[in-house]
């Protein structure tokens, strides 16, 4: 997804995500040049939150583990040097975001990654999900059915068609609504889209 | 925001936009990716097209790491120009002082400057001027400070009317001669002077309410400088003189300005928050005072975690920063586990850091608030690192909490962390009083009337036999010390244990030789706690082993060897006066006495002359050397025994009977019983000490006492009862003592450290 002015960033629609060594033949959702293992971590959402699991070098506020339950503000490291911040950022949506903060990045600049649950908000508000600096309104993306739809406070214009507040979202998609604009396109990856 | 083209979109061929990133002066800027995976952004130029082209066609190949490096001018079908660059995917440093309104941390602003001023510099260097120079053009990536839209402004009024957002924020940086339709280089030494003073105080010099007001006031006002400190005031008021031949006339010129601190600067965040959160807290008073501090000392980590893992390394402190330089290796295989690693502990990391003297080694407790600055290291789940520091190194350990303390308070003005020296402070207070009075004398420095009192009391009271009332008072003594260096109290365990806060030494340098005087607290003083880092009495049984031989690189072969003959030569001399008074105090009866006093004493300290210069400014197990020394102590015994029987003595041969010891073994021959006491005497004290010229003092009387001591319980147990022992050998023992330390050469400590 990405959102202009705002930045890049890899939605993760399943349940359950996977974090790696990023390579010719990754097989990981998240895939980050760092000096981890093919497979390094999962991330698995339930109902009840988010959970780390890993066999390999984990630590989660700088404890050494092998599986913890992920909390708003947690610092997750893998290998020596790798690390993420966590967040829930939107207290009403179960979507959470990862950013590096170890100078480490995935193939593209993205800003963060997004594990989508049902909702993700991008705006000007500090709760939001994708924070964008100069946006007036707000897009809620949420899903709908398989796919994904949006909303917005204003008139939602998606791949050209307008709507008076929700629409349809298709890979690959465009919407603007008011200042505020992002496309979504898919990634080769099974699970997730940029 | 609107862009013009979305994502997905290809203006130009082999580029694919993916997002709109902002709008320039010139245009708006996109995130692209090429087809062969190259980020890039791309810049579409949409006012003051002639300019702006020529501009960049101007700079295209010019290279520094400070500048954001352009790739290509192109256009496409349309006619639309695009400006391809570097991406840069950090922060703009306007979005960073959005983020500090106070201001930022000196070291960052420290770096900013330093790169700031690279970039422009080149610029200069190469006949161009930014004209342009703002925060929103300067960006920092992996702790490079990059800066941006250079050579694109050749009419800076035009650009600034017909930036959408800009006109009044960028007229903030704009040099006075501007309006008088000047553009030299003047101007971005005037605009890096604007940015040098918003990044430490937060806001800009000149504002007002509208573009005419702050125009008119970087024409008249003058800038209020008292907010900032001081190597940077001066720079920041000649970089905003009206008159630009007031100004600095490079960049360069501004960067030797600030030289002090630029050089100490620590690095930058190297990570990159979106959200600005990974800012560390302001600590605006820091300052270059304790910048000029530097010491290292070598430490050691084991800890059972993660398959038993050990780190050693050097803890540094340079500049307000604790560098720990270290490698993990198993503690089992000793293998290393990981590659040399440096970890930097800012001082805003820090929380506290404690020093507790130990029995057998020192412990250096650091605790940080920032685990991810130390969390490489094995012990550090809870933010807190226990160093283990060799004892051997007590001094270095000891200075390097002196220093640390030092620079502390010019560092964190508001909530600094606390240094504590966290010794042993739970025995009584009449223990402590007496300690502190022990240290105080100790520590004083020894005037020659000093040691003719001394002198004359130990011989005094060897001469009239006094020596068990004197071995009864070394055990006290020894047991005294003994328990004010203990780390567990030998009696009261009850009390917890109460570190004492070191207060700031008066300067670095004071800081960084050990304090000589002792201002003692007790632990239920309310009074403002003062106290020095101080070496207990415990450093005069043990100084360092090998003291001074870290500071300094070990003396030559040669040097050594020319000062073992100088001492052997020397020690002869004072080998012979001292036996002869020795004689004349303890009223020998024959001469040979005499002889064979002196022989003893010069071929003694022979003997620990020659090990002592060889061993010296090397490391070396203690055991080994110990073991070595009693061989020598055998030889010398053999020979003695023989210069006994020779000279009809009768100290170690007929008509004195065999060591008691020896009395039942008849079939070992009674040199060999003789000879043992000798190997015995020198595989106690750690006698290479004393020739030791980087030793603690020119002539420390407790390395005479100790030996002499040690060989009384020697020969009590040897010969005679409890009682009784031989006063000829604790004489003589004694005397080579003393003679080895007063031949052999010595360095001041304190002269020495000057000279490193």
């Amino acid at each position: 997804m990405w959102v202009d002015g705002a930045g890049g960033y890899l939605v993760c629609l399943g349940n359950t995500v996977t974090l790696g060594q990023a390579n010719p033949n990754s097989i990981v959702d998240v895939p980050i040049f760092g000096d981890l293992s093919r497979n390094h971590a999962t991330i698995i959402r339930d109902g009840e939150g988010y959970l780390v699991r890993s066999q390999r070098d984990l630590w989660v506020n700088n404890r050494a583990t092998s599986q913890a339950t992920l909390r708003d503000g947690d610092i997750v490291r893998l290998g020596k040097a790798v690390e993420l911040r966590f967040s829930l950022p939107c207290a009403v949506s179960e979507t959470a975001r990862l950013q590096l903060i170890s100078r480490h990045r995935l193939h593209l600049s993205l800003a963060g990654i997004l594990l989508m649950a049902d909702t993700c908000v991008l705006g000007s508000a500090g709760r939001s999900h994708v924070q964008a600096a100069a946006a007036a309104g707000q897009i809620v993306l949420y899903r709908q059915g398989d796919g994904l739809g949006c909303r917005g406070d204003e008139t939602v214009e998606v791949d050209g068609q307008t709507y008076s507040s929700r629409g349809p979202v298709r890979l690959p998609a465009r919407v603007t609504v008011g200042e505020l604009s992002f496309s979504l396109e898919p990634l080769s990856h099974p699970l997730s889209q940029v | 925001m609107k862009f013009t083209y979305a994502s997905g979109s290809r203006p130009l061929e082999g580029y694919t936009i993916k997002r709109g990133v902002g709008h320039g002066g010139f245009g708006e800027v996109y995130y692209a990716v090429s087809d062969g995976g190259k980020e890039v952004a791309l810049k579409l130029v949409q006012h003051n097209l002639d300019v702006e082209l020529r501009g960049v066609a101007q700079c295209m190949n010019l290279k520094h790491p400070n500048l954001v490096t352009l790739y290509d001018l192109r256009t496409n079908d349309a006619g639309e120009n695009f400006v391809v660059m570097e991406f840069i995917s950090g922060q703009c440093l306007s979005d960073v002082l959005e983020a500090s309104p106070q201001g930022l941390p000196l070291d960052h602003v420290a770096q900013w400057i330093r790169g700031l001023c690279g970039g422009i510099g080149y610029l200069h260097d190469k006949g161009i001027v930014h004209r342009d120079l703002k925060p929103g053009n300067v960006f920092i990536e992996d702790g490079v400070v990059k800066i941006g839209d250079y050579g694109l402004s050749k009419f800076i009024t035009a650009s600034r009317r017909s930036g959408q957002t800009e006109s009044v924020g960028t007229v903030h940086y704009m040099a006075p001669e501007i309006s008088r339709g000047k553009y030299d280089r003047e101007i971005d030494i005037y605009a890096a002077g604007i940015i040098l003073y918003e990044m430490i105080t937060g806001d800009v010099p000149f504002d007002g309410e509208t573009v005419g007001e702050i125009l008119m006031k970087h024409l008249t006002a003058q800038p209020d400088v008292s907010r900032l400190p001081d190597p940077y005031r001066q720079v920041v008021l000649r970089a905003l003189a009206k008159d630009p031949a007031d100004r600095f006339a490079s960049m360069e010129q501004l960067t030797a300005g600030l030289n002090g601190v630029l050089t100490h600067a620590g690095p930058l965040p190297t990570s990159v928050d979106h959200t600005g959160h990974s800012l560390p807290p302001l600590h605006a008073p820091a300052l270059a005072t304790g910048l000029a501090t530097t010491c290292s000392v070598p430490f050691a980590i084991s800890s059972v975690y993660e398959g038993f893992a050990e780190a050693n390394g050097i803890l540094k402190f340079t500049g307000g920063e604790l560098t720990m330089q270290f490698q993990v290796k198993d503690s089992i295989l000793g293998a290393v586990k990981s590659a040399l690693r440096d970890v930097r502990i800012s001082p805003s990391a820090l929380e506290s850091v404690s020093f507790t003297p130990g029995w057998l080694s020192h412990q250096l407790v650091i605790q940080c608030n920032d685990m991810t600055a130390i969390s490489h290291l094995p012990t550090s789940k809870s933010g807190r690192v226990a160093l283990t520091i060799a004892k051997s190194d007590q001094e270095a350990a000891e200075r390097l909490v002196s220093a640390v303390h030092a620079a502390l308070p010019r560092m964190l003005a508001v909530s600094g962390p606390r240094f504590v020296y966290a010794a042993a402070e739970e025995q009584g207070p009449w223990l402590q009083r007496t300690r502190s009075k022990l240290r105080a004398w100790y520590r004083q420095p020894w005037r020659p009337k000093d040691y003719v009192l001394a002198a004359l009391g130990v011989v005094t009271a060897a001469s009239i036999w006094f020596a068990p009332y004197l071995a009864l008072a070394g055990i006290v003594l020894m047991v005294l010390v003994l328990m004010s260096r203990s780390k567990f109290p030998a009696g009261t365990t009850n009390s917890s244990p109460a570190p004492v806060v070191l207060a700031p030494p008066m300067a670095p340098s004071v800081a960084t030789s050990v304090a000589a005087t002792v201002a003692h607290q007790t632990s239920n003083d309310p009074a403002p706690p003062v106290v020095a880092a101080t070496p207990s009495p415990v450093r005069a049984l043990q100084p360092p082993r090998n003291a001074g031989s870290r500071d300094l690189p070990p003396k030559p072969a040669r040097t050594r060897l020319a000062e073992a003959a100088g001492a052997m030569l020397l020690a002869t001399l004072l080998a012979g006066v001292a036996s002869v008074l020795a004689a004349g105090l303890m009223q020998f009866g024959k001469f040979e006495e005499c002889v064979l006093l002196a022989a003893l004493t010069l071929v003694g300290s022979w003997a620990v002359i020659v090990p002592g210069k060889m061993m010296e400014g090397r490391t070396g197990d203690p055991v080994l050397r110990r073991l070595a020394m009693a061989a020598i102590g055998l030889g010398l015994g053999w020979g003695a025994t023989y210069l006994d029987g020779l000279l009809a003595v009768g100290w170690l041969s007929d008509p004195r009977p065999a060591p008691r010891m020896f009395q039942s073994l008849e079939w070992l021959p009674r040199s060999l019983g003789e000879a043992s006491y000798f190997g015995l005497l020198f595989l106690g004290p750690r006698w290479w000490r004393l020739a030791d010229s980087r030793r603690e003092l020119r002539f420390n009387p407790w390395l005479v006492i100790v030996p002499g001591f040690w060989a009384a319980v020697v020969s009590s147990f040897w010969h005679g009862g409890p009682q009784n022992p031989e006063m000829w050998r604790v004489v003589a023992t004694g005397l080579i003592a003393a003679v080895t330390q007063l031949a052999c050469p010595w360095e001041d400590a304190a002269a020495r450290r000057k000279a490193a």
